[in-house]
This record gives C-alpha cells, structure tokens and sequence, in this order.
C-alpha cells in the first residue's frame, strides 16, 4: 500500500461514517465499503489483522494501491460514475456489473433474476397497497384486483374506485392514487407484511436470523478455540436482527392507518423513506457473511472454522450511535470482544488476486439476495 | 428420477425452517426405520437431504450394536472395491455386514439384543460410547481370534469362512478388524479424546491424549502397537503429519514402541498417500459428477492438497532409511503429474476453442441468460488451470502449462481481433450492440481467467470504446 492510505483508530459511529458494503471479488479487499467525504467517495478496509481500526483510502486511487479483478475495475468505476455511498445505490451498481458475466455466469444469472423480481415485487407491491387503501376505506365494500395494476385500462379503473373513497381522507382521487404509488415505490425492498412472498430485506433479515441460528449451534458443538467467534457472530446477527425488526414495525405500522398515512403524506412519506432507509443499512454487508455460512455449513470442522475466522473480521457490527442505552453497552463489548478473538487474514492479504478465494466470493455473489 | 427422489424435491429448501429439536427428532426416526433394513431407499434419501444440516447441528446418530462394533475403525474404512488387494491400514467397508453377522451368530442373540437394549437406554446426546464398547468389542475380539486362528490352521475352514466375508482380500480386512478389537477400548479413548477427523492441526492436550495411547497399548498388547499407526493416520488431514506427531509424542517421554515402528509408520503414510490418490483416480474415472459444475477446479484444488503432503514427506523421510518411501512417494507425484496433464492442462485450448467458435449462442449464456452450465464447464476448465500453475513447475509442468495458455490466450486475441474489425468495418446498430457488448465480456472474461485482469480490462476498454464509436442511431 502506498502513500494513499491512512489509517483510522476509532470504529464508525454511524451507519454513513462505517459506508456502505461492496462485494468486490479481490480478496484484498473483501468487506471494503465506500462512503461519501464531502464530494469525493473514499473506500473503508478493515484491518486485515482484525484489530481496531479500518485504513481509509481516497476512491480513485484504488486501482492504483490494489490489484484489482476486471468486476472489481468496472463496478469501481459505476460507482464512482454514480456517485454511490448508499447501500441501495451501490446494489444498483452491483447488479448492473455482474449481469456483464464478468463475475462469472451464476453471479450474472442471479443479478439478472434479483433485478426481474424487483420488477415484478413493484405490481405485487402496488396491488397489495391499493387493495388495502380501498379496504380500508369503504370498510371493505370495495375491492381491487391484481389486474387493476397490471394494464394501463386497469390503472384507470383502479383510479375510478380510488375516487369513490377519496373523500374519506380529503383527498382527490389522482393525489390520492399518486400517494400510494410513491408509497408502494418506497416499499419496493420490504413490502408489505401481507405479501406471500417477501422481497429481500424483509428476506434478509429471516436469512440473519437464521444464520443466528445456525452459526450459535454451530459454536455450542465445535470444540475449537474459533467457537466463540461463532457465538459473537450469532449474538451480533441477533441483535441486527432484533433492531432490523423493529423498524420494520416502524415502516409496517403506517399500513394500519392508511387514512392517517396518506392525509400527512409530506411528514410520513419522508419517516417510512427514513425507516426504510435505516433496514437498508442496518442489513447491509450481511448479504457475504450468510452466503460464506451457507457454503461453509457442508463443509469439514476445519474449513469451518477457517470461515468463522474470515467472517468475524467483517462482521457488520452496528454503529455505537445508531443505537442507545444498554445496547450501545453490548455493542461496544461485542467490538472489544472480537479484536480480542479474531486472527490476521494472511491468506486474503496477499498482492496477487488468489485464483481460488476469487472463485469462491465469485461464488458468494452468486448467492446475493 | 424415482419417486421417492420426486417427492423428496425441494425439501432440503425447506429444512432450515424445521426447528433443531424436530429435525433431530426426525433423524432419530429415520435411523430407526433404517436399522435392521440396510437399503431402505426412503430412509436413505431423506437422510441424504438432510445431510448439510445434520453436519451443522451434529445430532448423535442413532447407535446400533453394528455401529457400535464398527466404531473404532470407523476412521480406517474405504470405498475400494472388494477385489482391491489388501490396503495397509484400510479396512473395506464391504466387510462389516458380513464380519457383523459371523458376530451376531456368534455372541448370540440375547446378547446383541441386551446391547441394543443397553443402546435405547442411553440419554440422548450421549457422547462416550466406550463403557458399552467395552462390553461389546472384547466378546469379538475373542469370537475373531478364535475364527481366525481356525481359519489359519484348518485350510477347509478358512475356504468355508472366506466366502461368507466376501472374498480373500475381505478376509485379510477381518483380520484387521480383529487386530482393531483387541485394542478397541484404547482406539476408541483416543478417538474421543481428538478433534474430529480430517485431524488439521493438534495442540499439546491431544499430544498427550496419543501418548497415553500408545503407553497403554504397549502395557496391555505391545504387538498392537501397528493399529494406533492405521488409526492416528486415517483421521489426519495430511498423513505425512504422522512422523512429525510421533516426534512430538516422543518428546514428551511417551514414544513407547513407535520408535520401532518407523518402517509401519512409513509405509502406511505413503499406503495412505497413495491411496488418497486411488480415491482421485477413482472418482475422475467414474465421471459421475453429479452436475458438479466445479470438476476440474475441486481436482485441482485436490492434487496441490496431496503436493503439500508429497513433499512435506519427503521432507521428513530425509536419509538413507527413508529413501524408498520416499521413491514411492515421489512415483505418486508422477502419477500426479499425468492426471493434471491430462485432465487440466490438455485440451483446454481445444474448449476454449469450441466455445469460441459458438460464442454468439454462448455470450448470452455467459451473461447468465438461460442454461449457464455449459459455460459453467468452460470457467471449471480455466480456473483449473489458473490453480494449476501454483505447482505445475512443482510437477515439471512448466512448459506444458505455459504453451497451453498462450494458445488460449491467443486464440481469443484472435477472436477479439475479429470481433473488433467486424464492428470496425461494418459498424453496429442499437439493436445488435448488445450481442456485441456479450461477446465482449464473454472473451474478457476469459481472457482474464487464464492471463489476468491487466491485459483483460485493456482488451475490454478498447472494445467498449470501439463499440461506442461505431453504433449508429437508427
């Protein structure tokens, strides 16, 4: 590394100081993260030794301090083009990138698959958000059916019935049929509790809280000095999990009150883009960890453990000052705790892209949700 | 596909909803339904489905007094066929049913069921089977002796007998089994006092739990001192470990009889060595993978495992008495050296290739558009020989390796110059700018899977730019 690193003592306050996760396929710098610093984009590497601290080096220099594979060079330069600091902006980037194939064919195949279901939760999600606007509002005289957001006819059937029930919260008919499509473009990456289906952050947080589950088994059993990691990992997902899921309920709780929701539209649209926004991040990185889990759980005891090793160090531990109280206490032991635990990643941090931990974050990606 | 298989579908995406406590509950149901019924399809297949999360949660299996026999050589038993000769330290598992059904005949009835009776009293969750062992394992120790002192004395007995086990060289296996059970409390004590197997590294404690191994072997039965060799080697991830954990048994005092057993030791290191290869052989020879996309790339992988334990080998059998180890070692190595010559390295133009001359059905699929297996191969074929030049001068593979790349680099140099001098002259519309733009990512993908991403991106910046240039508006 060059002149263009700096090194940073203190762990990230917050959820835009820690930046948001990169799933880069040069094992150097898997679990990097970008953030934005004033108008340039800076990238965050944790400390490959695991102790305390991340370096911090400017976004255009990375090509120049790291040897980077061909995904790694393009998606650098999509997210520089984009300016992406958020998670939901740098996953735009992501999926765009490694539907070129230049991750391999199965990372193109499930990027292409991620973005049609995107496609497709918008018209399940507007559904589900008009029917119950409409049910709610007659007091479940009126109904809408899937094929009122499926054609344009439809859409202007579906604004006639808007228009009936409209005046029960003061609204016109096209404000309020305006309202609950921007509401059901916010919900794209939770949905609605309702959905049989549920899009991938509300996915990713059952994923978290099953690789809770299954990483804290796995700790109980191994009898290795790398079990309390796997137990650390666990305690960490669970609290992501248990926070993620109250925001949730944040986001959630305006569907019981569509009348109140959608009359102080300029005040809750802008709290359920914020709760939103606070899941997006909150989940953000564990896409990786859950997809090496996954792989790992058919694996040896010592490839296992070599895993937990790999996977502490890049634990998205939450920010200390998104949270308060006694959890901001557990948080911060949780950091200490791992400094204490985890071991230096030789084998990630060599000069040279390493043919076979490129092929398996290849493979993680093939896994992203 | 059967029906069981059918209606098994997409369960194991379902188990990670079925909580711990129920899937061990199942578990223990289905070993049940399996005992006594060695080819219960149902049982079997679920138990398959059910396998990547039984590793994770490790419920104790369901014991049966054959499991329970078999359990302290459960570690030495291979897959060979039945017609292999007779592998040092190896026991084929063909042989248990027929050796556990002589015992049956022989403990009798009664006693087998108490065991199993003893078995179903047992807490669940119980890790020490060795106070039932020790019930079980000398009654066949003895039963084993006795048969096979006859066998060897009355030759009529022995062509009766040898059958019945499956053949002459299953007959040498329960001779192995035999050797195991007389020694079988003190296997199994080690057994439970080490880290499961593959065995990759081993603190002081387990040193120590060797040792006292070894002591109590030597004070009890000094001649079955060879079944702790087979035993310890068997769980090690490298078998070439072996000489360098009795060094450290020996240092600390306890070496005991292995110090006279170097030439066992050896031997069954490189048996072990060479057999690990047989499994290779074996399974390339098979072809059945299963759909396994990552063939050549695992087999990669694979062989430079078995090149770290070739030459830490090597290493250790330094001197006059362990050169012809060290020459068998060293033919392993060469065996090696064909299996990547001509499993990884040859031929990989000759795909590329193929895969070149169909790139315009080919690109999509690269892309991830419809069935990517067969680009999936493509990929196995060229990370294989990414992996391989770690160690192909190891192998004296050099030149082949580096001729092979540089034909695949140039044939898609080639290609790409083509590609580039279509566009050049006939230029692109929006409409078949995309196929363009598939064709190459496809070749720079590739291109950087066998010479790196340096020389890849520059071939993708021009041809991006030469697209952009040359796409006319409609």
């Amino acid at each position: 590394m060059d002149g263009a690193v700096s090194k940073s003592f203190w762990a990230p306050p917050t959820f835009a100081e820690r930046g948001a996760s990169v799933p880069f396929t040069t094992p150097i710098i898997v679990g990097s993260r970008v953030r934005g610093h004033y108008d340039e984009l800076e990238l965050v590497v944790p400390n490959p030794s695991g102790a305390k601290g991340n370096y911090i080096l400017g976004w255009k220099s990375l090509p120049e301090v790291f040897s980077l594979t061909v995904h790694d060079r393009v998606l650098h330069r999509a997210l520089d083009e984009a300016g992406a600091s958020t998670p939901e902006a740098v996953r735009a980037a992501t999926m765009r990138t490694a539907a070129t194939g230049l991750a391999g064919p199965a990372a193109a195949k499930q990027a292409k698959a991620l973005l049609k279901e995107q496609e497709d939760f918008k018209l399940l999600i507007q559904f589900s958000l008009l029917s119950e606007t409409v049910t709610q509002l007659s007091g479940g005289q009126l109904q809408i059916t899937l094929a009122h957001v499926q054609s344009e006819t439809g859409r202007q059937q579906a604004k006639l019935i808007l228009a009936r029930v409209a005046h029960k919260v003061n609204i016109e008919g096209n404000e309020l049929y305006a309202r609950i499509e921007a509401w059901s473009d916010l919900l794209g990456p939770i949905g609605t509790p309702k959905l049989t289906r549920a899009p991938r952050l509300r996915r990713m947080r059952q994923r978290i809280e099953e690789f809770a589950n299954s990483i804290g088994g796995w700790s109980e059993v191994d009898k290795s000095e790398h079990a309390p990691l796997g137990g650390l990992a666990s305690l960490v997902a669970r609290e992501t999990s248990a926070l993620a899921a109250e925001t949730f309920a944040v986001a959630d709780a305006y569907l019981e009150k569509i009348d109140k929701t959608v009359s102080a539209w300029d005040k809750t649209q802008t709290e359920i883009a914020d709760a939103i926004e606070r899941i997006s991040w909150m989940l953000d990185g564990w896409d990786l960890l859950v997809a090496m889990w996954e792989d790992a759980v058919v694996k040896a005891p010592h490839e296992q453990q070599a895993v937990v090793q790999e996977l502490a160090r890049i634990l998205p531990i939450i920010p200390e000052e998104e949270v308060t109280g006694a959890r901001r206490d557990k948080i911060r032991d949780i950091g200490v705790q791992r400094r204490k635990l985890v071991k230096p990643m030789e084998d990630w941090v060599t000069g040279t892209i390493d043919a076979d931990l490129r092929t398996r974050l290849e493979k993680y990606k093939a896994k992203a949700a | 596909m059967t029906d069981v298989t059918k209606a098994l579908g997409d369960l194991s995406q379902r188990l990670s909803q079925i909580p711990e406590s129920t899937l061990i509950e199942i578990v223990w149901a289905l070993e049940g339904k399996r005992a006594g019924n060695h080819t219960d399809q149902t049982a079997l297949g679920l138990l398959g489905q059910f396998r990547p999360r039984l590793q994770l949660v490790r419920p104790g299996r369901r014991m049966s007094a054959k499991r329970l026999f078999a359990m302290p050589f459960e570690d030495m038993l291979t897959n060979a066929p039945k017609t292999q000769s007779k592998i040092i330290g190896k026991i084929s598992r063909n042989v248990i049913d027929p050796a556990w059904d002589l015992m049956v005949d022989k403990l009798g009835r009664t006693e087998v069921e108490q065991i199993e009776t003893a078995i179903r009293a047992m807490p669940k969750g119980n890790n020490s089977w060795l106070e039932l062992g020790a019930r079980l394992w000398p009654q066949c120790a003895k039963e084993m002796r006795d048969i096979v002192t006859r066998a060897e004395k009355n030759v009529a007995y022995r062509a009766d007998i040898t059958p019945k086990l499956g053949g002459p060289e299953m007959y040498l296996d329960f001779q192995d089994i035999t050797d195991v059970m007389e020694i079988a409390v003190e296997i199994q004590t080690m057994r439970e006092g080490l880290p499961p197997k593959p065995i990759v590294a081993l603190a002081d404690e387990d040193i120590e739990t060797i040792g006292k191994t070894v002591m109590a072997v030597d004070a009890r039965m000094r001649q079955r001192a060879p079944v702790v060799v087979y035993a310890l080697v068997a769980r090690l991830d490298q078998p070439t470990e072996i000489l360098s954990i009795f060094v450290r048994v020996a240092e600390k005092g306890m070496a005991g009889s292995t110090g006279e057993l170097a030439s066992i030791t050896t031997e069954v290191m490189v048996t072990d060595m060479e057999q690990r290869f047989e499994e290779v052989r074996r399974s390339i020879a098979s072809g059945a993978n299963d759909g396994k996309v990552t063939v050549r790339e695992d087999l990669a992988k694979e062989i430079e495992h078995h090149l770290k334990g070739i030459a830490q080998g090597r290493e250790q059998l330094k001197g006059q008495s362990g050169a012809a180890a060290s020459r068998r070692l060293e033919r392993v190595k060469i065996k090696l050296k064909d299996v990547v010559n001509s499993n990884i390295i040859e031929n990989a133009s000759k795909d590329v290739s193929a895969v070149l001359a169909d790139i315009g059905r080919l690109a999509a699929k690269a892309a991830g558009e419809g069935d990517i297996g067969e680009m999936q191969l493509v990929e196995d074929r060229l990370v294989a020989l990414q992996l391989a030049a770690k160690y192909a001068g190891d192998l004296g593979l050099d030149k082949e390796l580096k001729d092979e790349i540089k034909r695949v680099e140039s044939q898609i140099d080639g290609h790409t110059g083509r590609l580039f001098g279509d566009i050049r002259s006939r230029g692109l519309t929006v409409d078949n700018r995309q196929d363009a733009e598939a064709e190459l990512y496809s070749s720079v993908r590739m291109l950087e899977l066998v010479v790196g991403a340096d020389k890849a991106e520059k071939t993708l910046v021009e041809g991006l730019n030469l697209i952009d240039e040359n796409t006319r508006e409609q």
